[in-house]
């Protein structure tokens, strides 16, 4: 019954979190899987309509770009109101065709001579998707950790600037109880949210591709679907952030703790308190600990690819574990954290 | 015997040198409606905040049988409260609110919120801040009545309401809400607007009780006399507690003289809270 109780509890807070940071926790995501999909539907018409006019006038272009002796000829066959566009390469054999067999009524074909190759044009190897799909998915870590620290940034600050931390507080929630709620949805919820609308992006953009290459007679399964290795793509984009999660975890309970303190802009507090420690240090100690220290741990979150193989799958971009910093990472995040639920508890007062 | 619902002893704040509570006892049974009143920063309410668990004092508090400091997501469980006018979030539809307290609220009863939501022009499809000051009062009153507290406090629940919702509002109060199980703790400035409905009061300033009484312990303390001419003369030679000017004449405010002493001088009767808070709160300068 007790464990029935919390449960609902905290799926009431995740959804006030939701409710409340729709834009940032569900509109950007959205819209950024929106506008990539319309980008791949506009690419797909755009091919679309090349086909449509034929892949062998692909083959004129590039014999354009090639400087072959391009030559266009009409053949007019009156009995079967059939005129045909032949292409070729040699000048002089250019059919003499009557001015007098022309007529804009009948149906039109064109045709070049490489028209037998069409099929093993296309059929070449195009090695894995992964990377690209990958590169799709950073986007959309990207958007999340721009929208993500806006949130944390915001969390602890906005309900004391417009007042309502007044309602928040008169509700039967504990400060940890509201903590472990934005934590849970920076770390969990945020992330699914991210991840899922990532998936259906990227399947929509398979998707796409398979029908793109079907439209031009290509061989979808062995040219997308055989290039893909699913489980190392979704298995390594789901994995990857939960480990970037702890790796995270001392700037989300910094963001925290400024959002429960600032009075003013909980993000330029964020920059402006370790900027300033670092320029102390150094201009009155002749030290540079803070800033080694703060870019030591940063280089963890930094991303290395040399090669489109490092985007294979997404756990191995960021650097090998190094469990002594991440411990000292954690250790520092629960410090801030337990300083988090103090000020929460003891100077909520509305600004 | 009625329940204790609060019991304390000297619970003081300081911020920095300012006394914001110093001492300060408060006593409370079940059933009672106490008004808590003084001017602007007398500490009404830190009081509240302390009696809530929202700021940390010195002294001894139990509500409800719970030290506020430590135990205050389950006290809350038990006491409600409007902590200001228009606290609501300004984001949330009200079936959002009823669904966010329903699952936040062991004690939150949603039907009875959408039944005393109907009496009112208020339909639940509506953003909060689609609404006038006067209409999210009306919301929140109904919310905490929805929920089967003990004890609630409001802090200035009507403050910048027009005179008609606030009538309304301490009448649907007392008839929604209030029984003899249930305790009520008001802060307000529109002292003669509760006073009706008051069993208790607390004159409170500069963090220092100033007055504490049942509003029948008032009545058979103090005295107004309502006099002129010799007779007036005759009443300032006594020790009252507070004089002001009457068209043709003076009223006077004595507390603890015998009723026979003044009889023959003037009318007599209870004197207001109002005329008593600004008797009291000018003895005290």
């Amino acid at each position: 019954m007790v464990n029935q109780q919390a449960k609902t509890k905290l799926f009431t807070l995740l959804r006030r979190e939701v409710l409340e940071y729709r834009n940032s926790l569900v509109l950007a995501p959205a819209i950024t899987g929106a506008l990539l999909i319309v980008l791949m539907l506009c690419s797909v018409l755009l091919a679309n309509r090349i086909t449509a006019v034929n892949i062998d006038s692909l083959d004129i272009l590039i014999d354009e770009h090639s400087d072959n002796n391009v030559s266009l000829a009409i053949s007019a066959d009156k009995n079967n109101s059939t005129t045909e566009l032949l292409i070729k390469n040699e000048s002089s054999k250019n059919p003499n065709i009557d001015e007098q067999e022309w007529s804009f009524g009948r149906d039109w074909k064109n045709t070049s001579k490489q028209s037998n190759q069409r099929t093993e044009k296309i059929d070449f190897n195009v090695g894995s998707l992964n990377p690209a799909l990958n590169i799709l998915h950073l986007i959309f870590l990207g958007i999340l950790a721009l929208t993500g620290s806006n949130y944390l940034a915001n969390s602890f600050y906005q309900d004391r600037r417009d007042r309502t931390v007044l309602f928040w507080k008169s509700m039967p929630v504990s400060e940890r109880e509201e903590i472990f709620a934005k934590l849970v949805t920076i770390c969990l919820l945020a992330p699914a949210i991210y991840v899922a609308i990532s998936i259906v992006t990227q399947i929509t953009y398979i998707l796409l591709a398979t029908l793109l290459i079907w439209r031009i007679d290509g061989n979808a399964t062995h040219l997308v679907l055989d290039n893909i290795h699913f489980s190392a793509l979704f298995g390594g984009q789901i994995i990857s952030w939960f480990l970037q999660a702890l790796w995270l975890m001392p700037i989300f309970a910094w963001l925290l703790l400024c959002s429960t303190i600032a009075r003013r802009s909980p993000m330029m507090l964020a920059f402006a308190v370790p900027l300033a420690l670092y320029i102390i240090e150094l201009v009155f100690f002749d030290s540079n600990w803070i800033g080694q220290t703060l870019g030591n741990y940063l280089q963890y979150l930094s991303i290395n690819i040399n090669s489109a193989e490092d985007l294979e799958t997404l756990t191995s971009i960021w650097p090998p574990i190094d469990f002594t910093d991440l411990f000292w990472g954690l250790a520092l995040a629960a410090l801030l954290l337990v300083a988090t639920h103090w000020f929460r508890k003891h100077r909520f007062e509305p600004q | 015997m009625k329940d204790t619902i609060i019991s304390s002893t000297g619970i003081s704040k300081h911020f920095g040198k300012l006394k914001a509570l110093d001492k300060v006892e408060l006593n409370l049974k079940a059933g009672a409606i106490l008004g808590l009143i003084g001017p602007n920063g007398a500490g009404k309410t830190t009081l509240l905040y302390a009696l809530l668990g929202l700021t940390n004092f010195k002294g001894d508090l139990e509500v409800l049988g719970k030290d506020p400091r430590r135990e205050r997501a389950t006290l809350l469980e038990e006491v409600c409260s409007i902590p200001d006018t228009a606290v609501l979030p300004r984001w949330m539809t009200i079936k959002q609110l009823f669904d966010y307290v329903a699952g936040i609220h062991p004690r939150f009863n949603r039907n009875r919120a959408y039944e005393l939501l109907a009496r009112t022009e208020i339909t639940p499809q509506r953003l909060i801040k689609q609404l006038s000051k006067g209409m999210i009062v009306q919301l929140h009153l109904a919310l905490v009545m929805s929920i089967d507290a003990r004890l609630l406090i409001l802090d200035e629940p009507t403050l910048g309401l027009d005179i008609l919702f606030r009538k309304q509002f301490f009448e649907q109060l007392l008839t929604d809400f209030y029984d003899e199980q249930r305790t009520i703790i008001i802060s307000t400035h529109q002292v003669d607007e509760v006073e009706h409905i008051l069993t208790d009061i607390m004159f409170i300033k500069s963090g220092q009780k100033v007055l504490e009484s049942s509003m029948q312990g008032i009545g058979e303390r103090y005295l107004e006399l309502r006099t002129s001419g010799n007779a007036s003369e005759k009443a300032s030679q006594l020790p009252w507690l507070g004089q002001r000017s009457l068209l043709g004449g003076k009223a006077f405010i004595f507390d603890g003289i015998a009723r026979q002493q003044l009889e023959g001088l003037g009318d007599l009767h209870t004197p207001s809270l109002a005329d008593l808070f600004v008797a009291v709160m000018g003895r005290e300068k």
